[in-house]
C-alpha cells in the first residue's frame, strides 16, 4: 500500500496533469509547496524583454562601419576560433575546399567504386556510392549532416567548412543543415534544392522523378529563374525534364494532390486542355485556407484565364492586402505577389529574399 | 487518376503528422536557431520566451534571487554573441544551461564571498511569504542536481518530461532527481 502511494506521489511530481484528479495527502503537499514557490516563477518574456543594446551590439538594429583596426582584431579571433574548433574536433575534416569527412552507417559504401573504411574522406569530384544495404553519412563542414540513403549515388561538387553543394545522380538524402540559409545547395539535373535551414529529404529515382520533403524548416528549389518555397510538412515533385514541382502540404486532400500533379506535369496539348481544365477546378474547390501556399506559388506558373481563376479564390482564403490588385497580379506583378505573400502567415518574402542580397552568387 | 509517387513513398507522406510535442519543439528551435543566427530578432525572441523559465530556475537554484532576472539577461546576451558556435541546434537547452551555470559560478568569483543563500527569509514581507522563503532556502540546500531539477519542477512549474527536453537530461535522470530531491527536502522541512 505504502508502494502505491509513493508511485501516485511520484507521478504527480512527474507531471501533475497526469494525476491531478487524485487527492492524495502527499500530492496536496506538493502542490501546496508549488503554489507557495509560483511567486518566484521566472516573469514572462514581455515583463522582461532583453535590453535593446543587445541588438545594437550584433549590428541588427544599427549598423556601424568598423574600423580596420576592429576588422583586423575580428580577423584575429576568428582564425583562433577556426583553429580552436579544428583542434576541438580532433582534427576532424571539415572541408577546405578539397573534401569532406564521410562515416559508413551501414554496409559498404564505395568511393569512385572503392569500398570506404568506417570513416572516410570525400574529395570534390568524388562519387559515394551505396547498394540496397548499405547506408553513409556525410558531414558537411561543420554546418550539418547529410545522410545517404541506400541505393544512391552522390557527387560532391563543393566542399567549404561554411558551406558547400552535392550533386544528387539518383537515391535518396537526408540533409540536416543548421547554418544560415543558402550556405549548402544539392543539385539534380531537374532542379537545384537551395537549403533555407533546417531538415528535408530527397529522393530521385534513376529516371530523374522523385520527391523533396521538408521536416523542419524551409527549402528552395530553383531552376531557370523559377522558384519554389517550401515549408515544414510540405513537399514538391520533380520530374525529369520538367520545372520542379509546385509546392504542397502533405496532408492536403489526395483529389487537391492529383490536380496539381496534372497541372504540374500533365501533358500540354489541345487534347489535353479539358483535363487541365478539370484538373485546375478541381483543385480549387479542394484548397483548404493552407492550400494557400500552393495557390499563391500557381500565380506565378499559370497565365490568362487560369490564372484569373487562382487569383480569385486564393483572394477568398486570404484577402490581398492593401495595394494588391486584381489587375496587377494579372500582369504579372512580382512585387504584389510578394506582398500578397506576406500576408499567407508563413515567414515574410524580405526573409528569404534577403538571403539572396546577403550571400551573393550563391 | 492514381499518383505515383503516392505508393512508393509512402513513408514520407505518412509521418508528418505522428510528431511528438518533443520532436515539434525541435523543429521550432532548429528554424528560429538558423534564422537568429542570420539576424532575425524575432526568431532569437522566440527562443527566449521558450527558454526564459529554463534559464531563471536554473539560476535561481543558485544565486539570490534578486539577481536571477539581471543573470537571465545576461545569459541570454551571452547565448546571441555565441550563437554561431552552437553545432547542434537540437542541444540548444544543454548548451544554454551550461552558460547559466557559469554565469552563477561567475557571479559568485566576481562577487568574491559567496552569498549564504537561506539568509533570504529575514526579507520576507508575511507569513505565507516566509514560508516560501523557508522552501525556497531548504531547496537550494539540496545538492545541485536535485535543487535544479526541483526548482524546474515547483517553482517554474515545468512537468519532468518539460524539464528533460528543456535541459537535454535524461528523461529517467530527472525522474531520480526528483524522487530523491523531494525525499530530502522533505527531511529538511520536516526538521525545521
Amino acid at each position: 500500500m505504502k508502494d502505491d502511494f509513493l508511485k501516485i506521489k511520484d507521478e504527480y511530481l512527474w507531471d501533475p496533469k497526469s494525476a491531478a484528479a487524485i487527492r492524495d495527502p502527499d500530492i496536496t503537499e506538493i502542490a501546496a509547496l508549488e503554489r507557495s514557490l509560483t511567486r518566484f516563477r521566472a516573469p514572462g518574456a514581455e515583463s522582461l524583454p532583453l535590453p535593446e543594446a543587445v541588438w545594437v551590439d550584433r549590428g541588427w538594429q544599427t549598423a556601424r562601419p568598423s574600423t580596420w583596426r576592429e576588422s583586423l582584431a575580428i580577423a584575429a579571433v576568428l582564425v583562433l576560433a577556426v583553429g580552436g574548433v579544428w583542434l576541438s574536433l580532433g582534427r576532424k575534416y571539415i572541408g577546405d575546399g578539397t573534401g569532406w569527412q564521410g562515416a559508413r552507417i551501414a554496409g559498404q559504401p564505395n568511393v569512385d567504386s572503392e569500398p570506404v573504411a568506417a570513416k572516410f574522406r570525400l574529395r570534390t569530384g568524388q562519387i559515394l556510392e551505396t547498394d540496397d544495404a548499405s547506408r553513409a553519412r556525410i558531414d558537411v563542414g561543420n554546418i550539418g549532416e547529410v545522410e545517404v540513403g541506400t541505393d544512391s549515388q552522390v557527387r560532391l561538387l563543393e566542399a567549404q567548412a561554411e558551406s558547400g553543394s552535392l550533386g544528387l545522380e539518383h537515391g535518396t538524402i537526408t540533409a540536416l543543415i543548421w547554418a544560415p540559409p543558402r550556405r549548402f545547395t544539392v543539385r539534380m539535373a531537374t532542379a537545384t534544392a537551395v537549403d533555407l535551414g533546417c531538415e528535408y529529404t530527397l529522393h530521385v529515382d534513376a529516371d530523374g522523378n522523385g520527391w523533396m520533403r521538408v521536416s523542419i524548416g524551409w527549402v528552395a528549389f530553383e531552376k531557370d529563374g523559377q522558384e519554389s518555397f517550401v515549408p515544414v510538412d510540405a513537399m514538391a515533385l520533380i520530374r525529369q525534364g520538367a520545372r520542379p514541382g509546385t509546392p504542397f502540404y502533405e496532408d492536403a486532400s489526395p483529389a487537391f494532390r492529383s490536380a496539381l500533379e496534372e497541372i504540374d506535369f500533365g501533358a500540354v496539348g489541345p487534347s489535353e486542355v479539358e483535363e487541365r481544365k478539370t484538373a485546375l477546378a478541381t483543385l480549387l474547390e479542394q484548397a483548404r485556407k493552407r492550400d494557400a501556399i500552393t495557390l499563391w506559388h500557381l500565380l506565378g506558373r499559370t497565365d490568362g484565364t487560369e490564372l484569373a481563376q487562382v487569383y480569385d479564390d486564393l483572394a477568398k482564403l486570404v484577402p490581398p492586402p492593401s495595394g494588391v490588385t486584381r489587375n496587377g497580379i494579372l500582369a504579372g506583378d512580382r512585387h504584389m505577389r510578394d506582398t500578397w505573400w506576406d500576408a499567407l502567415g508563413l515567414r515574410d518574402t524580405g526573409w528569404w529574399r534577403g538571403w539572396k542580397r546577403d550571400f551573393p552568387g550563391r | 487518376m492514381e499518383i505515383a509517387w503516392a505508393s512508393s513513398h509512402a513513408e514520407a507522406t505518412t509521418t508528418s503528422s505522428d510528431s511528438t510535442p518533443v520532436e515539434g519543439e525541435k523543429k521550432e528551435d532548429c528554424a528560429d536557431i538558423v534564422a537568429a543566427r542570420s539576424g532575425d530578432r524575432a526568431a532569437f525572441g522566440r527562443l527566449y520566451a521558450r527558454y526564459l523559465p529554463m534559464v531563471h530556475g536554473l539560476l535561481l537554484a543558485r544565486v539570490p534571487r534578486e539577481e536571477a532576472e539581471d543573470l537571465v539577461q545576461e545569459v541570454f546576451m551571452q547565448a546571441l554573441r555565441k550563437l554561431s558556435t552552437l553545432r547542434e541546434p537540437g542541444a540548444i537547452g544543454g548548451w544554454l544551461a551550461t552558460i547559466a551555470r557559469n554565469r552563477a559560478h561567475d557571479y559568485f568569483r566576481r562577487s568574491r564571498s559567496r552569498v549564504d543563500l537561506p539568509d533570504e527569509i529575514p526579507a520576507a514581507k508575511d507569513t505565507a511569504d516566509t514560508e516560501a522563503l523557508a522552501a525556497l532556502a531548504a531547496i537550494r540546500r539540496l545538492p545541485e542536481a536535485y535543487r535544479e531539477t526541483l526548482v524546474l519542477r515547483l517553482v517554474e512549474g515545468m512537468s519532468g518530461p518539460e524539464i528533460a527536453t528543456r535541459t537535454g537530461l535524461t528523461p529517467g535522470s530527472v525522474r531520480v532527481n526528483l524522487h530523491r530531491g523531494m525525499a530530502q527536502l522533505r527531511e529538511i522541512l520536516g526538521k525545521e
